[in-house]
Order: C-alpha cells, then structure tokens, then sequence
C-alpha cells in the first residue's frame, strides 16, 4: 500500500515537472544543463577526433613501413606532428575561409558559435549552439560555415539554439542556380540534398554553383550552398530536380556562423 | 543500483549528444547508447530498474535536445516495458536470440515513432543503424552472460 502511494507521488513529481519544464522561465535551466554536457561532450568529442586520427597514422605507418622499414620510427613520430599539423591546419583554413566570407559580405553580421550538442539518433539532422537570444539570435537566421550554407537557427532559447541542418527534410531552402538564375527549392531526401521544381527547359551543367534565394525573405541572396552533381529526375517528370553537393562536411562542424542582421 | 545507474549516465549522455550524436548526424544513424542501456537493464534487472533508467536517460535527451519534449521518455518507458513484457510471458530469458530478437524490436518500435515526428530516415542509414545498435547488443550480452556470467549469479542457471 505504502508503495503504491511512494510511486503515485513520484508519477505526480514526474508530470508536474514535465509541465514546469515547458515554461518560459524554465529555459535557464534547460540552457544551463546543455552547456554542462557540452563540456565533456566537447572532450569526448577532441578524444574522438584525436583518435580518427591516430587511426590514419597507423595506416599511414602500415604503407611507410612496406616501402623502408629503417625509416619507421621517425616517419611515426612525423607522422603523428603532421596529422596535429593538418588538424591545425585544418580548422585554420576554415576559420580563413570564415573569414574571407566576412570580408566579402561585409553587410553581414557573422556571429561565431560553438556546437556542442547532437541528437542521439541523427534523425533530427539537427545541433545545439552555444548561442541564444541573449546574443541576438533569432529563428529562421541563416548558419554559415566556410562560406557555405550550412542550415537556419530553428530553435532559440536564452543561451543555446537548435540549427536545421540543410538535409532536413522539413527544411526547404529556395536555392538559385548561378548560372541560369532559376529559383528551386532545396531540401535533404533519402536521395541527399535535392534541388527541386526546376523547369524542364533550363540549361543545367554539372558543378553549376547553387546559391541562396531572397525569395520568400528566409535568407540573403547569394551565400552558396554547393555545386550541381548530376540530373535526377526521370524523362516524364514535369520538373527537373537536381542532386547538389555540399563541400561542407557536417561530421567536423565544430564551429559555425550565424548571420545576425539578414 | 541507482548511483551505478547515475554514474553510467553521466558517462552515456555526453557521448551520446557528442561524437555518437555526431557520427549518427553524419550516417543516418548510429548506436543508440541509451536505448541499448535500457533493454539490457530491462533483460538482466528488473522492471523497476529498467523504468528508472528509462525515465532517467529520457529526461536528459528531452532537457538536452529541443523538437518534442518527452518523445525520448515515452519511447524508452515503451521499449522497457515492451521489453518486461517479452521477457517474461513469451521468451526464454537466457537466451540470446530471444533477447537479440526484443532488441531489434525495440529499435524497430523507437524508429517508427521517431520516424513519425522528424522525416530524415534513410533506409541504408536505418539498416546500417540496426546493424550497429545489435551488433553492439550482441557483444554486451555475450560479455554480461559470457565473461561476467550474469546469469549464473542472478538466475541460477547457464546458457
């Protein structure tokens, strides 16, 4: 009996607490326990990342060692120095590549933001932000990343906000072809990310440049978004769609930008 | 029981929102650390036990993650007490298969609905998901029943 009136109060804690959380004055709370995880998940994270590429050293060793095996030992410790070098080289090469996108569209305001969080199953093709409302974030802002598109802020809480990815399905993104300037309209399929309702009689050529849409005044015009890879569509279909192609590669956005002022 | 379930939770979540999080985002999929924490509770442990985790890990992936908030809890309380439920009317509990067999059930079931709410499955990403999160069940099971003899101490028999 006694037990019985221990687990009802507790089913009473539970749902009152799933009510309070929903609140607006709850969203501190919330905010403050995803920065919390994002600091081991950050470590769990570098360690993952140190490993991959410890894994590339070795197979690198593998191949160095067929070819001279009295060199082994130094191509492996030069070898870890130029796998962290590349690791440096890499991230600075993106921020370079931020950077060089700022200079250019100078009428952006690009604030930076670190990820710290994904969705376990990946069936939300979403992240967490270190950004929120309280650094001028809004939805529906457009997330950058090398100069690319990457995704819209969803999401925005007081410290932290949610950003779509551009393979969300329920993400449609009005892209423009750069070189014949018809407007389609993006989004990820289980094809990859398709550009859609192209009319037939457009001129397309494979690596034609994709770039954003001001229609419907979701994003600002002319951010890229990635290169055509082929055709998809079948011959009786009324509308051309597209299979592009992002350079960005969503497994290492560490770091992004948001453009506050479009 | 609960602190070792806290401890293992303090480990599971940032891993799961980190680079697991991260390598599902990039394939479509991934290990479900969570889930597989739960049916292995839900399997070796009792009910109770397993509610607890379910309630405990959910809670931390809704105040983590935005979208629905509590889809993560109800589907892991459902898989658990699909899981109870297995376990004790239809199936042998020491036996592999069986509890291999629960396992892709429950993933089948956290799919479908999580498939209902956001649309970004990919059927080669599902599958190679499955395959991972059993892959993985199977090796825990094998060293929890094999190496630990899990059920040696707690059923009083062997498989």
């Amino acid at each position: 009996m006694r037990r019985r009136q221990t687990r009802t109060v507790l089913i009473a804690v539970l749902v009152f607490f799933l009510i309070f959380i929903q609140l607006p004055f709850a969203r501190p709370f919330r905010d403050g326990l995803r920065r919390f995880v994002g600091v081991p998940s950050k470590a769990w994270l570098a360690f993952d990342n140190r490993l991959r590429l410890a894994g590339s050293v070795l197979f690198t060793i593998n191949d160095l060692a067929k070819e001279n095996s009295n060199l082994q030992q130094q191509q492996t410790s030069l070898q870890a120095q130029i796998a962290q070098l590349q690791a440096v080289k890499g991230e600075n090469e993106q921020l370079r590549k931020d950077l060089n996108f700022s200079q250019a569209n100078r009428q952006f305001t690009l604030l930076p933001a670190e990820v710290i969080g994904f969705s376990p199953t990946g069936l939300q093709q979403s992240f967490t932000i270190n950004r929120g409302s309280r650094d001028g974030l809004k939805e529906n802002q457009a997330v950058v990343s090398s100069g690319f598109l990457v995704g819209k802020v969803k999401n925005v809480s007081t410290a932290t906000a949610e950003v779509w990815l551009l393979t969300n399905r329920d993400l449609l993104t009005p892209v423009t072809l750069a070189g014949s300037q018809v407007v389609g309209i993006l989004h990820g399929s289980i094809r990859g990310l398709v550009l859609e309702n192209i009319p037939l009689d457009t001129k397309v050529t494979p690596g034609e440049l994709t770039v954003t849409s001001a229609l419907e005044g979701l994003y600002p015009a002319g951010i890229a978004v990635g290169t055509v890879e082929e055709i998809i569509s079948a011959k009786e279909e009324i509308f051309l769609t597209l299979r592009i192609s992002s350079p960005i590669s969503l497994s290492s956005l560490t770091t992004v930008f948001v453009i506050t002022n479009q | 029981m609960i602190i070792a379930q806290v401890v293992i939770l303090l480990i599971a979540v940032p891993l799961s929102v980190g680079p697991f999080g991260r390598l599902a985002l990039s394939h479509g999929g991934g290990v479900d650390l969570l889930l597989i924490a739960a049916w292995l509770f839900a399997w070796f442990f009792d009910r109770e036990a397993a509610l607890r985790w379910a309630v405990m890990a959910g809670l931390a992936i809704d105040l983590l993650n935005f979208g629905y908030f509590g889809l993560s809890t109800f589907i892991l309380i459902t898989g658990v007490l699909m899981t109870d439920y297995l376990r004790k009317r239809f199936l042998e509990g020491s036996s592999i298969i069986q509890a291999i067999t629960t396992l892709f059930l429950f993933l089948i079931m956290s799919y479908a609905i999580r498939g209902l709410f956001f649309h970004n499955y990919s059927w080669s990403g599902l599958g190679a998901s499955i395959f991972a999160n059993l892959l993985v069940g199977f090796l825990l099971y094998y060293l929890l029943v094999f190496r630990f003899r899990l059920f040696l101490r707690w059923q009083g028999r062997r498989i």
